[in-house]
This record gives C-alpha cells, structure tokens and sequence, in this order.
C-alpha cells in the first residue's frame, strides 16, 4: 500500500516537472546573459540573473508594435466572435430546422481543414479589398476562422440550460431577445469565460496565417518572435525572451480562468 | 376569470406525421372551476396544457378562452401562469425578483410589483426568504415560489405541469391541501396535470381522463369513480386498480365470469347481442368467505397487509382478482376462497369498443 | 379548420432566429467556403508563379501528379509515422495522466492546473522551447547529459534526421497531450461510482476496474480524443518552422504533407499544384476521421 503510495506521489512530481520546466527552462533561459549560456558547461548563477534581454525588446519598437497589434487583433476577433457566435449559437441550441444536424457537423469538420489550402485564396480575397496586411482583414480572416469554434462550444453551453426555464420566461412575458439577454446569459457566464478565452488564445497564437497574410505594415506578435530564428543565425536569449513575452499573456489568462475552462471541457466532454 | 373551451383540438407530432399526438379533445373547463387532466406517461396531457398556454401550437382546432380565441396569442398575451414540474425558478434571481419577472415584463409600476411580491410570499409563507437564492432553498420552498410567481400575476388561468410529483410523499400530501386552500382563495380558472389519480380526485371539480391522445372521460370525480365511461378508465382510477375480467352474458342482465361458475346480476346494462363482455368490480366492494377443496371460486396467491386494510390476492380462473378486506386478514396464501361479489357495483364494457354497456 | 400557417409567435421566433444566425453564417460563408471553392478551382488549374506564362486549366492533372510524386509519398510517410506516435502515444498517456489524477489527493488540484500550461503556450513558442532544449550547440539537453557524463560529443539532435522527429514528437505530445487528459478527466467523473462499488463487490481489484470498467465507459470520449489528435497531428506546422528554421528539416526529416504543401504554395511558389496538395490533405483528415468512426464508432445503439 505505502509503495503504491509512493509510486504514485513520484510520477505525480514526474508529472509536474513534465508540464514546467520545458517551459520554465526558457524562462530561466531569458534572464541570463547569453555569454553565460554559451558554453556547453552553462554558468547559472543566480548573481548574473538580469532582466536586460527584457528591457532590451520591450523598448525596441520593431517589438512593441507587434505586441499593440497583437492585442487588438486578438480582443477584437474574440469580441466579434462571442457576439455573432452566440447568437448563432442560440439559434442553433433551441431551434429546430432542417439541415440543421449537418451545419452543426460542418462547424466541427472545419476543424479539418488546414490552413494552408486557405491561404493562397485568402490573400487573393484580401488583396482584391485592399485588406491586405491590414488589422481589419486580420480580424476578418480570424473571425471566419474562429466562429465555428466559438458556435460549436456555446451550443453545447446552450443546450445545459433548462428549457423549462425559458418556457417559464416566455409565460412572463419575455421576447425571444429578452430570454437571451435576462435568462440564457447570465446563467452562461462559465461557458462564455471558456469560450472567450478559447478565441483570444486561438486568436493571438496564429502563426501560419499572420506569416502569410501580414508584411510590414501589420506585423503580429507569434511571427515577429519566430523572426528571432533562422537557419544561419540565432539569438537564442532573444528569442527566449521573446517566446516568453508572447506566451505570457495567454498562460497568465488561462490560469486565471483554470476554473472556468475545465468546467467548460467538462460539459463538453460529457455531453461527446 | 375566464372559462376556457376547447374546440375539436389537435396536435399533430410533426407537419409531415399523420400521427396525433392529441386528437380532437372538445370540453369546457367553467370559470373558476379546478379540473385536471389525468392519464399516464405519453397520452397527450401536458401536450394539451402547452397548447392552452401557447407553448406549443394547435394543428387544428380552437381553443376560447373568456370569449376569444386565443391559438394564435403568444403565452404571455393569454393572461395565464404557469407552475412546470421543476419550477423552473431562475436561479440567478432572488426570490423576490423572480416573483417580481412576470410583474417586472408587464411594465407595472414598481410600488405595485412591491406590494404584489409581499402579498404572494406572505400567502405562501416565504416572507422571510424573499432575499435568498433559489439553490439555497429544499425543494417544497421552491415550490411555494413557483407557486408565489403564478399568483402574483392575478391570472386569469392557472395551469400547473405535475407540480408534486418532485416531492417526496410526506410533503406532497401536506402541500395537496394547500393547494386545494390556495384554489378556494384565488379562485383562477385551474388546469392540473398530474399521473396520479388519488391528486386528480382530491383537488379536483372534474377530471379529464386521456390516454393515446384521446379524452377518455369528463366529469365529476364522482362521476369517473360510480361510472367510468370505459375501461381504461375504470382500471386507471381507484385504488386498489379495479379488477377487470372477461365475463360471458348468460342473459340480457347477468353475465358469469369466465373460468368460474360466478355469476353477477348487472341490472344497468343491456347485455342484448352482446357475447363475452369485460366486467369491472372493485376489490373494496367485494368479500371472500372461506371456501373448501370441493366448492371454491380460487385460492389466495398473496396476503398484503396495509394496516388498515388487507389486499387479497386470489387465483380465480386464469386471472388474478384482488379483494381487499378491512384490519387483518386471517387468509393465508394456498386457502380456498369464496367470492362474494354481491355488494360490488358492477361495471360492464364492451369487450371490442372498450365502452360502458 | 386545419392551421396550415404559423401562430404569431412561431413567425416572430422564425425571424429572430434568421436575424441571429445569419451575420454568423455569413461570415463563415464568405471567408471560408468561399476561399475553399476557390482553392478546390485552383488546384484544377496549372499556376506556377515562376513560369507566369503557363496558367492553364489542367482539370484532375495536378491529383494525378500527386498520386505518382515520390516527394509527397516519402511525406506521407512521415506524416503516418508522426501521427502514429502521438496520437497512439498521446492519447495513451492521456488517460495514464488522467488515471494518475482520478483520485483525490494533496496537490491533485494544482496538477489539474498545470495541465493548462503546455495548452495555453502558442505553437511558435512551443517550436522555441524545444529548440532551446535540444539545440546542438546551445540547448541545455546537451548541456545536462554531459554534465551528468553521458556523452562526450554534443548530439546534434535538430541536425540528425532521425532525432529531430524525436524531437518533434515530443513537442507535439507535451503541448497536447495535456488537454486530452482534462477531457478524458472530466468524462472519467461522470462516470458514477456507483458502478465501481458493483464491480468491488463483484471482485474486481483497483486494475480490473480500470480495465473493466472505467476504459469501456471512455469509448466515446477515446474515439472523440482520436478523432482531433489525428486532425492536429495532420496540422502541425508553426513548430516544424520553428525548430527547422523554415526548411522542413535535415534531409527534410521532418517535412510532413501539411508542410510540403506549404513549400510548395510558398517557397516554390506552384500555387496549382500546392492547391491540389492542399485539399488532397484535407481529405485524408477526412479519411482518418471516417477511418476512427468506423472502427470505435457506437455500433449496438443499446450500450451500457
């Protein structure tokens, strides 16, 4: 019993040291001078830990202007898909209608389709607006993206909530818009949490697309810091730092949210 | 107040589906009167109720309610409340607030609202939680609100979706009497859905009997208990279920039931033409007397003792025939009996058309 | 009187419903079915930025150049064995971690946690990490097993075209495996323990209840986790780019299809043929998915 115990308590601390420390390596990575991590005998004393890579980035406008749009690519995509996907959302939960089932079967396949054979077609689509390289057709591209997402997890949130409770709004008085705003969402907080955060994470982490449909005028965040690499030449503090500073906001916002995203993978998982 | 008619109404489960799922119910429910709607799981009540209320469309038919036709108003337009069978309490209001909802959609001036929350909560004993949330509250309080939300409205109509049967025994039977209280005091035209015949009789002016979408029988609880119009609901109300066998008609007013040499006098029936018939006779109308080897009418299967009563259950025939039988009963399972059917009020349907003869 | 047209409150929820769902479905429509059609027109044509003069329609040409193209069958190889091994391994070691976490114990809340990190981090960054710990010259995985006397030469683990799949493998498993455990946790509680309690009276010791009873009861969850591992496995791509700096790979080690078709698309820049690569992938997804369905898919609909 105690062996069994003990077993378990080790490959729990297995466990933990497994989902750190890749992680945390590049942090610790980040904040000492390269010179110290040159050598294949690497020279981690904690007297040398500085923040200078940080500082160094942080003020280098090449950086900062790729975080700024980052941001307002990510928040606006997630506002927009929260809103028209809800909706949606509802439609599809409480409503029955032909054709319906597949829709729906359809927003998961989506999940199939690689980005790649969207590419060449999306840029031909943006150029011919002009949206090319452009914040606008960022959030466009993502939206169309992410609406599917956004839909197929708040239909399942959806579909949680007693009918009855609906029913017995109608009975009141309530508008169809009216049970939406009064009764369906403020009981939906924990899913519209997950799936909010769901979209900004997607939102903000896109590399593919951003490489492809962004140049100089509208850089984004995850291709700026995959810049710091190269066949030829690397700077590997850099783009530590880097790497670090872009998964900074997205880890800090799901733990935050831990509660409300396994609360929402457990509806979902339930329900599949 | 207002009397509701229903009008040839029906309900198809589907556009395309020649299925009904109520077909053609025609009956009027007087102002202010207390009827329920009675059947088992599926025949179509709570689909009659949701039609009343306007949650789910009529295919055909009509349904009047105060004078006007009211299938195609929207719910709330029908001046009705509405108490489901798991409250359907919004759990992110308070008590108060979700009183107030129906009040609050209708625009009513807010001191109103005030005085209109105190009076239902104080008529259901919940002044003291106005402020709680429903999941801080068991499951009869949250029925009282369900409850406190219906009346403060002042409907004209009450409708009720099986609302006891979440409760456990003890409390629904103490919370059947408020409801018959409440009734006198409210007085709103009331239409109950429940399963459970011993409700339906004990809150009721006149039941609606369904089954398989159809209206069975409309009357008086005496009415349905003395004369059921058919066997379903013959075996569906009264308690112990009635015992239904198969009968021959051995002369225009008696009948002998098969597999024995029983014969019972059935003075209100015509059995004229008629062959074999289904006869009803209630086990607490009828006795056993002891029989012998030589001379009985069946042998005791099973002795249940109730307390007050004993149910008998005796091998007669073929069939199983239940007689229940006042105190304890000295009767032990393998005793020859004799039936005694003469004190029984007999019930004789039409073994085809299942209709009272 | 038979009602053949809808009640006022039927068209009025009619018309919410239409005013709710069609912004979003719009969107979707045109910047997503509409950029597919167009990719499934270009994949029938021939368009070869190099050679501006040659576009012409070609029909099913380009399919039929894939089908014989040594280049995209030695991907598919890769992409087969990568998928393999993380999605089998993936979702094996998913329900081992969710196997370790089922009980409750000191600290299970804060392991659940964690489990979040390895999703939350982007795939660039992911590419970065890994890098920085396998690195021939600078990653600290070197730095480690020689400090601790195991080798004597750095491994080239990025330059050596059997470790760098290692590598990616592992990438690919730590960042989703973790998910897959959360979910496979969460289906896990709904199982009621009260069929646990039937089957320790029944004699089953903690392993066969594990066998018995908790792994048929994952069946749809399982099939489910497939099912996406597979689509992402398929996927990968920022963390190819990443720890090969753009180029698929030593010997192209680690060039999946999804990669290939986006070299082709963009580095040779045979946008027809790299449409035509492009949805060849996009069915094989389909295929996986179909290919998972069929074989753990609800056959008796009269399970336990």
């Amino acid at each position: 019993m105690i062996a069994r115990t003990l077993i378990h308590r080790a490959l729990v601390v297995l466990l933990v040291l497994y989902l750190v420390v890749p992680f945390g390596w590049m942090v610790v990575y980040s904040a000492f001078p390269s010179s110290n991590l040159r050598s294949v005998r690497m020279d981690l004393s904690p007297a040398d830990l500085t923040l200078a890579s940080y500082t160094a980035l942080l003020s280098d406008s090449t950086f900062l202007v790729p975080i700024r749009n980052s941001l307002i690519v990510a928040a606006a995509t997630t506002l927009i898909c929260m809103a028209l996907g809800s909706l949606c959302a509802y439609v599809f939960a409480r409503f029955r209608f032909r054709g319906q089932q597949t829709l729906l079967l359809g927003m998961m396949a989506v999940q199939a389709i690689p980005a790649v054979v969207l590419a060449v077609p999306l840029f031909v689509l943006l150029r011919s607006f002009g949206l090319y390289d452009s914040m606008l057709g960022m959030i466009l591209t993502y939206t169309a993206f992410i609406l599917p997402l956004v839909i197929w997890m708040m239909v399942s949130f959806f579909e949680s909530i007693p009918v009855n409770l609906e029913k017995a709004a109608r009975v009141d008085g309530c508008t169809r818009l009216g049970i939406v705003r009064r009764v369906v969402l403020p009981l939906s907080g924990p899913g519209l949490a997950a799936t909010s955060i769901f979209a900004f994470i997607t939102a903000w982490s896109d590399f593919f697309l951003a490489k492809v449909l962004t140049s100089n005028n509208t850089p984004l965040l995850p291709v700026r810091t995959a810049a710091f690499q190269g066949i030829f030449a690397m700077d590997y503090t850099a783009a530590a730092t880097a790497g670090v500073i872009t998964a900074l906001p997205v880890l800090v916002l799901a733990l935050l949210a831990q509660k409300w995203i396994v609360q929402g993978i457990t509806e979902g998982a339930v329900k599949g | 107040m207002a009397e509701i008619q229903l009008q040839g109404v029906s309900k198809k489960y589907s556009p395309k589906d020649e299925r009904y799922a109520v077909e053609h119910l025609t009956y009027t429910i007087p102002d202010g009167s207390f009827v329920s709607l009675l059947g088992p799981s599926g025949c179509g009540k709570s689909t009659t109720l949701n039609m009343i209320a306007g949650l789910e469309s009529v295919t055909d038919g009509s349904i009047v309610v105060d004078g006007r036709a009211v299938e195609d108003l929207e719910p709330h337009k029908r001046d009705l409340a509405f108490v489901f069978q798991d409250y359907a309490l919004y759990p992110h209001l308070s008590v108060a607030d979700n009183i107030a909802f129906g009040l609050r959609m209708r625009k009513l001036p807010k001191a109103e609202i005030e005085q209109r929350v105190l009076e239902a909560a104080t008529k259901l004993e919940l002044e003291n939680h106005l402020r709680r949330r429903p999941k801080a509250l068991s499951g009869g309080q949250r029925q009282r609100v369900a409850l406190a939300r219906a009346i403060a409205r002042r409907p004209g109509v009450l409708l009720f979706d099986e609302p006891l049967s979440n409760l456990d025994a003890l409390l629904r039977d103490k919370t059947r009497a408020e409801l018959k209280i409440l009734h006198a005091e409210i007085g709103a035209t009331s239409v109950y859905v429940t399963h459970d015949q011993e409700e339906a009789m004990s809150l009721s002016d006149r039941i609606a009997v369904m089954s398989a979408g159809r209206l069975e029988q409309y009357g008086t609880p005496a009415e349905i208990y003395r004369t059921p119009a058919t066997e379903f609901v013959a075996g569906f109300v009264g308690k112990p279920r009635m015992n239904i066998v198969d009968a021959a008609a051995v002369g225009p007013h008696r009948v002998r039931i098969e597999g024995t040499d029983l014969e019972v006098d059935v003075p209100d029936a015509d059995l004229t033409g008629c062959d074999t018939v289904r006869l009803g006779l209630r086990p607490t109308e009828c006795s056993l007397a002891p029989g012998t080897a030589a001379e009985h009418d069946g042998t005791v299967l099973v002795v249940e003792p109730l307390g007050n009563a004993t149910d008998v259950l005796v091998q007669v025939a073929d069939g199983e025939f239940v007689v229940r039988e006042p105190g304890f009963s000295s009767r032990r399972p393998g005793d020859p009996v004799r039936l005694d059917t003469r004190a029984a009020a007999p019930h004789v349907f039409d073994a085809r058309t299942h209709q009272r003869l | 009187m038979t009602r053949r047209t809808l009640t006022a409150g039927e068209r009025g929820d009619r018309r919410f419903a239409i005013l709710a769902a069609s912004p979003a479905v719009l969107t979707i429509g045109a910047l997503f079915l509409y950029p597919l059609l167009y990719a499934v027109m270009l994949s029938l044509y021939q368009m070869n930025d190099k050679l501006p003069g040659a576009t012409q329609f070609v029909g099913l040409w380009n399919y039929a150049q894939i089908a014989t193209d040594a280049n995209f069958r030695q991907a598919l190889v890769r992409t087969l064995v990568f998928s393999i091994f993380t999605v089998l391994g993936g979702v094996a070691l998913a329900v081992g971690i969710a196997r370790l976490l089922q009980h409750p114990f000191r600290g299970r809340n804060l392991a659940r946690v964690l489990l979040l990190v390895p999703w939350a981090v982007p795939p660039v960054v992911n590419g970065i990490m890994w890098k920085l710990i396998f690195d021939g010259t600078y990653g600290v995985a070197n730095s480690a097993l020689a400090g601790l006397g195991l080798i004597g030469r750095p491994i080239q683990w990025l330059a050596d075209p059997e470790l760098i799949m290692g590598v990616l493998i592992l990438s690919e498993v730590w960042k989703l495996t973790p998910f897959l455990a959360l979910m496979t946790i969460a289906s896990m509680q709904a199982i009621p323990s009260n069929i646990y309690r039937a089957a320790a009276i029944d004699g089953a010791g903690s392993w066969a209840q594990f066998w018995k009873v908790t792994l048929p009861n994952l069946r749809g969850t399982l099939m489910f986790l497939l099912i996406v591992q597979s689509m992402w496995s398929i996927k990968v791509f920022d963390t190819i780019y990443v720890l090969t700096g753009g180029s698929g790979g030593p010997a192209e080690a680690t060039t999946t299809v999804n990669f290939l078709a986006y070299l082709t698309t963009f580095s040779y820049l045979d946008r027809g043929y790299g449409a035509a690569m492009s949805i060849t992938i996009m069915g094989i997804v389909i295929a996986t998915t179909i290919f998972w369905i069929l074989l753990l898919g609800r056959r008796k609909e009269k399970s336990t």
